[in-house]
């Protein structure tokens, strides 16, 4: 079967790394969290260490990536923040089509589709929200007054609840779901064969098909 | 079991100190090297290895125009609505069966919520900030003394009889009776500080001046309904939407999996 590449080897990186951050970042942090495994847990106070390392190597490697990946990061946070009529097609077919409808019906999608496009903004906005809560918490605990960090903490917990289903909605989709057969093996070898790409990020497919044959 | 109190009389206390060295001598806690200010207030604040400290204060314009120099010992207050004890998520800060706040060391993880809501600014951390490896410390009642029995450190050092430890009942009457005297001696704005405030404290004070004059906020507050929101919504909440999700996905994987497997057998038809 005839393979295209979907992903490229560095972003690959990056998502696996920052899938083993985001798993410690949400694991240390649940131990402050949920009193019966802090209280087990909490013993030598490594907890909020590996809470910061984390958090610091995701940071990093995201801005790792941004450097050594500029156009393309920059071509992809601006994916985010656009939207169009398109988009509309896809929010009026998905109902059908995530519950097993016909795939057909589902408008040829880009290179993320709407969903995927909504989930990344919501990656985006949470990044930023943990950042600022977070650092406000740590670095500025004793400068900023009890109010602000009361308020850092409770959008700290929020955003958590928030990411931690959008994390289990993207697991889902990602590698379970029926129609997604190639998502996951995409993320992991990189390619996808071109049957997949065409039922699910069709308007991608062809414009890199163009691309290639006026390469060639 | 009858709660235990200690009761604290400013107006016996001659700032002497020893109830501060007793502390540090059964806790084992080391000295601190510090720098003169120009007061014998010293070491200058509280720190994970100074649990009591006399705080020194000059008053120069009092009503009949002398000087005063008020001396307290300043420490965990141990509170019956105790804001640490609410805040702390592991449960290392907890309430001892006499009255007192306890905490488990060992169960700490550093998080320092309790000393971001503690009206008083007592509870102290120790260790790295940056990383965060830090653990807490304060006053513990002596709970290894008070629980075999013997009264703590600071009050079997007072040589003024300043620092009374016993039952809570009997240390407000003793307080209460105090205070009138105080006051028929002229003393009006005399207080016993800790008879109701935050639900009863079990450190207690004679003041024999207003509180804000000894360092003591006069309306201590508890913290707000902040960890009520935390612990009884979204606690709950967090849970119920990944149960939802979960389910929904369930739903999801069941209903589109038999659609699909339908309309692959109408293809082949």
């Amino acid at each position: 079967m005839e393979e295209i590449e979907r992903f490229r080897l560095s972003t690959r990186v990056l998502h696996w790394a920052i899938v083993i951050f985001t798993c410690l970042l949400g694991a240390s942090g649940l131990c402050i969290y949920i009193s019966q495994i802090g209280g087990w847990v909490g013993q030598g106070g490594y907890v909020g260490y590996i809470h910061r390392v984390c958090a610091i190597l995701f940071v990093l490697s995201a801005v790792i990536y941004l450097v050594t990946n500029f156009k393309s990061s920059i071509k992809f946070l601006k994916e985010a923040f656009v939207w169009g009529l398109s988009d509309l097609g896809w929010a009026l077919a998905a109902p059908d089509y995530y519950f097993g409808g016909d795939p057909e019906k589902m408008p040829p999608q880009e290179h993320i589709n709407t969903g995927q496009k909504l989930y990344w903004l919501a990656v985006i906005i949470g990044v930023v929200v943990f950042l600022v809560t977070g650092i406000l918490m740590w670095a500025f605990r004793d400068i900023v007054s009890e109010s602000v960090f009361m308020w850092s903490l409770l959008i700290h917990d929020v955003a958590f609840i928030g990411a931690m289903v959008m994390v289990a909605l993207h697991l889902y989709l990602g590698s379970i779901h029926p129609v997604m057969t190639e998502s996951l093996k995409s993320m992991v070898t990189g390619k996808a064969s071109i049957e997949y790409c065409e039922h699910h990020h069709g308007r991608w497919l062809r414009h890199e098909l163009k691309k290639k044959e006026s390469e060639s | 079991m009858t709660e235990k109190a200690l009761l604290i009389d400013v107006s016996k206390c001659t700032g002497c100190r020893a109830c501060q060295v007793a502390c540090k001598e059964w806790n084992g806690l080391p000295a601190v090297e510090t720098t003169c200010t120009g007061t014998y207030e010293n070491p200058p604040d509280l720190s994970p290895d100074t649990w009591n400290k006399i705080k020194f204060t000059e008053i120069g314009s009092t009503s009949d125009g002398t000087m005063r120099w008020l001396f307290r010992s300043e420490r965990c207050l141990h509170c019956t609505d105790a804001s640490c004890v609410e805040v702390c998520p592991t449960g290392a800060v907890y309430h001892h069966e006499l009255g007192f706040v306890a905490y488990d060391r060992t169960k700490c993880t550093g998080c320092g919520y309790c000393t971001q809501y503690c009206p008083f600014n007592i509870p102290q951390l120790s260790g790295n900030k940056l990383t965060g490896m830090q653990k807490m410390d304060k006053c513990t009642f002596c709970l290894d003394r008070v629980a075999n029995g013997l009264e703590p450190a600071c009050s079997k050092a007072c040589p003024t009889g300043a620092i009374s430890f016993g039952n809570r009942g009997d240390l407000i009457l003793k307080g209460s009776s105090r205070v009138n005297d105080l006051k028929s001696n002229g003393y009006s704005n005399a207080y016993l500080y800790g008879e109701h405030e935050l639900g009863g404290l079990h450190t207690m004070y004679v003041l024999d001046e207003k509180p804000e004059v000894y360092g003591l906020p006069a309306d201590p507050q508890y913290v707000p309904g902040y960890e009520v929101v935390r612990q009884d919504i979204l606690k709950p909440l967090g849970w119920a939407l990944i149960a939802a999700a979960a389910g929904g996905f369930a739903l999801n994987f069941l209903v589109s999996r038999s659609r699909m497997v339908k309309a692959g057998k109408k293809e082949e038809e």
